[in-house]
């Protein structure tokens, strides 16, 4: 069941929206790119939107918030992306971390880092990964050990997006002894940065460009306040995040500024190749988003979603790689990310991106275990 | 130089030694491309074509690419041996020494040659010349007033603006603006030479490159799927993994397969059909190859510093160049349509057995 007054509403800031990305792109203060909720990292763009009150939408007006409804905060992410923004400076503080201390947070987290991420002025990494540890994600070495009035911590993290940018890193630890209770021992720490006991070593991506990290974390002490949560509570705030954090509209449309312009550029004159490629990818994209929809709401509506997220993150992810695959064929040859040629410039995004879609936020394989199980498979 | 084992073993010693992932790298961030090993393929004869047999020769040049391409080594062997090298051979000119590279291989490209009394002027720009910064000398196919015609041009008469592949290579732009040459630089496009026949040999090139490459990226894929540990095991033990691992080297092993019978059949009636289906094969290989072996290798693959990439970079340039799969699938389509009613198995089986 849709509300006709939140559909009004979502109609006028669809269009508030798009106005105000066009005068943006009219204007050269942002170009628009593939991935570039990925490698777009703008804090500028990032604050413009806080200003306008697109950040936190539906966080509680106390913490910076506006109180408005997830149908609302979908609208404004999926236009950002379709139009290729830049939001990497808050993409994921606005999807998962600033809902998640929200959820589970101490009051004086809420107040600074949920806060900070709403005003567009607080960058918070994400330290999950390890060097051992990927899509099995419970075997984290990282340990905080108790100290007076606190937690001393050590390991490594790895992948980390924009540690180097950040204020804070919220990193999953072993607090637990027992090695047989893999998902009870878990705690998630918030470190403020910089420290100078964290160290972080810049991994540059194939491109060249330098997105993520690896974050050493020698004896860094924080205190019991710093705790996110539950001791030994993490695993299950992480998991409560996945579904939300899977089915977005990230998961489909990181490519989605070649299709556009490619579609854009084509006419009816266009050779019958072409219309078919644009119409077969455009058929998955529709469908795709219309299954995103479903599950956010179903989420909103309380119901689990598990498989069905999964479902999107897979076939999304695919759809990806699949645009400039397909699309390759009907632009000007050898693609180069130097090209005076819009196309070939989002066509070369789009293709050296690629290895990221499949992989982020949990590998494909990973998800399709999860579908299986839903299946009843195992 | 004969078909022998000796070259290739000599040959993959050198590489193994020169061209190892770090060499590639720096030698991208320098000057785009290996000069230095270049000098060592010269050292072993490798960098002239009249070290290779005429008439069989062309079987040892492939094998040649295919382990440059393994190994990524940024130099101009298809461009200065099995195009350049070949025109003047074929052209009759005298051989020329050093890189000789041939602007633009494109039948798109735009210089043109007009006669100015004795002389010539030469005008125009070919955008994305491989490895043009490094000849030591220019052929420049511009279309003349009597049809194409082969300039050999000073490099430093052109100004040439660098530009490389996603793969970081040189890919440069060569402008000419009314240069004048005494009539004895150039000469018609020999007989037996079309431009299409060039354009054919790049891709022919390219592919048994693209099968290096490809070779590599399964090797590199099979190597961590045995190292990188999971729950407990390594991710190779995952059916999921080994399956993907298995569509991965059967796309090597086609593509193989394909560029060493396009090889074999050189001369032949088939001769462009089967280059054309090389590089076509090549081509999709290349991007299910690419796709499956980052997935494998998880973020480990995405990053500079792992050498996945310099293989994957490689294989989504190449695809694109001396025509796409694509353009190779039109042609094949043609040729094979040409055949007439029931010709299409003939052709096929024809070109195996010469
Ligand atoms: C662009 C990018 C940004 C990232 N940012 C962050 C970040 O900010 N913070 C963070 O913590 N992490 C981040 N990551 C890491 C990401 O979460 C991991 O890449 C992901 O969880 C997979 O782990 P891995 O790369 O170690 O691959 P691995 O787990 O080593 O997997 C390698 C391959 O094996 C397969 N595999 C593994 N186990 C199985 C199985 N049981 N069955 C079948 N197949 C299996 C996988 O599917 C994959 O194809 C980022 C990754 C990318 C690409």
């Amino acid at each position: 069941m849709t509300d006709p007054e939140i559909d009004r509403r979502c109609r006028v800031l669809r269009e508030e929206v798009r106005d105000f990305l066009r005068e943006e792109i009219r204007s050269g203060a942002i170009t628009p790119q593939c991935d570039a909720w990925l490698t777009g990292f703008d804090p500028a763009f990032t604050r413009r939107l806080a200003r306008r009150g697109w950040m936190g939408m539906t966080w509680p007006k106390a913490y910076g918030g506006h109180e408005r409804s997830q149908l609302e905060r979908f609208v404004v992410i999926e236009e950002l992306l379709a139009a290729g923004a830049p939001t990497a400076a808050h993409h994921t503080n606005d999807r998962q971390v600033g809902p998640m201390i929200l959820r589970c947070g101490t009051e004086q987290q809420k107040q600074t880092v949920v806060a900070g991420i709403a005003r567009g002025e607080c960058v918070v990494a994400i330290g999950l990964s390890e060097p051992d540890t990927g899509s099995d994600l419970a075997s984290v070495r990282t340990r905080a050990s108790r100290i007076d009035g606190g937690w001393r911590i050590s390991g490594s993290k790895i992948w980390t997006s924009y540690a180097h940018h950040a204020q804070y890193l919220i990193a999953l630890c072993r607090t637990g002894e027992s090695r047989e209770q893999r998902h009870v021992g878990l705690t998630q720490f918030i470190i403020r940065l910089p420290d100078p006991r964290v160290r972080i070593r810049p991994i540059k991506l194939l491109t060249g460009g330098h997105h993520f990290n690896q974050v050493f974390l020698d004896d860094v002490e924080v205190s019991d306040d710093d705790v996110l949560g539950e001791v030994g509570g993490a695993w299950a705030q992480i998991s409560a995040e996945l579904a939300l954090e899977r089915s977005g509209p990230e998961r489909f449309l990181s490519t989605f500024p070649l299709l556009s312009h490619v579609a854009g550029a084509a006419g009816a004159s266009s050779g019958e190749e072409m219309l078919c490629a644009i119409g077969e990818l455009t058929s998955q994209l529709w469908s795709l988003r219309s299954m995103s929809m479903d599950v956010a709401r179903m989420l909103e509506a309380g119901r689990s979603t598990n498989a069905e997220a999964a479902m999107v993150k897979d076939l999304g992810t695919r759809f990806e790689g699949d645009v400039p695959e397909r699309l390759r064929a009907f632009i000007a040859a050898q693609p180069t990310a130097a090209s005076a040629d819009p196309a070939q410039v989002l066509l070369a995004q789009a293709i050296l991106q690629s290895p990221g879609y499949t992989l982020r936020g949990g590998a494909n394989e990973i998800l399709r275990g999860i579908v299986a199980r839903d299946l009843g498979l195992r | 130089m004969s078909s022998d084992t000796m070259l290739v073993d000599t040959l993959a010693r050198l590489l193994e030694a020169k061209s190892r992932p770090a060499d590639v790298q720096a030698a991208e961030q320098e000057d785009g491309w290996h000069a230095t090993l270049w000098r060592e393929l010269d050292a072993l004869g490798l960098a002239d074509i009249d070290n290779f047999d005429p008439e069989h020769g062309l079987v040892d040049q492939l094998a040649v690419l295919q382990l440059l391409g393994r190994h990524a080594a940024s130099v101009p062997f298809v461009e200065s041996v099995m195009i350049g090298q070949w025109l003047c051979r074929q052209a009759g000119l005298d051989a020329m020494p050093g890189i000789v590279i041939v602007v633009p291989l494109d039948p798109s490209g735009g210089v043109s040659a007009a006669k100015a009394g004795d002389a010539w002027q030469l005008a125009g720009t070919a955008a994305k010349v491989p490895f043009a910064r490094a000849g030591n000398r220019l052929l420049i196919l511009a279309s003349g007033p009597d049809g194409p015609v082969v300039a050999s041009v000073d490099p430093s008469d052109c100004s040439l603006a660098r530009s490389a592949n996603m793969a970081g290579e040189p890919r440069d732009t060569v402008r000419l603006d009314g240069l004048r040459l005494p009539a004895s630089s150039v000469c018609p496009l020999p007989d037996g030479v079309t431009v299409a026949a060039l354009w054919e040999r790049g891709a022919l090139g390219r592919a048994a490159m693209m099968a290096g490459a490809l070779q590599r990226a399964l090797e590199l894929s099979l190597q961590y799927a045995k190292d990188r540990k999971q729950f407990g095991r390594p991710i190779g033990a995952f059916q999921a993994v080994q399956q993907n691992l298995a569509i991965l080297a059967a796309e090597v092993t086609a593509t193989r397969a394909m560029v060493d019978l396009a090889g074999r059949v050189q001369g032949g009636r088939h001769q462009r059909a089967a280059v054309a289906s090389a590089k076509a094969r090549a081509g999709r290989a290349a991007g299910i190859a690419a796709r499956i072996a980052h997935q494998i290798h998880g973020a480990m693959g995405f990053t500079g510093e792992y050498p996945l990439q310099l293989f994957t970079r490689r294989l989504w340039s190449w695809r694109d160049e001396f025509g796409s799969d694509r353009d190779w699938a039109r042609v094949l389509g043609a040729l094979a349509a040409a055949e007439g009613p029931g010709g299409l198995w003939p052709m096929i089986t024809a070109a195996g057995d010469r």
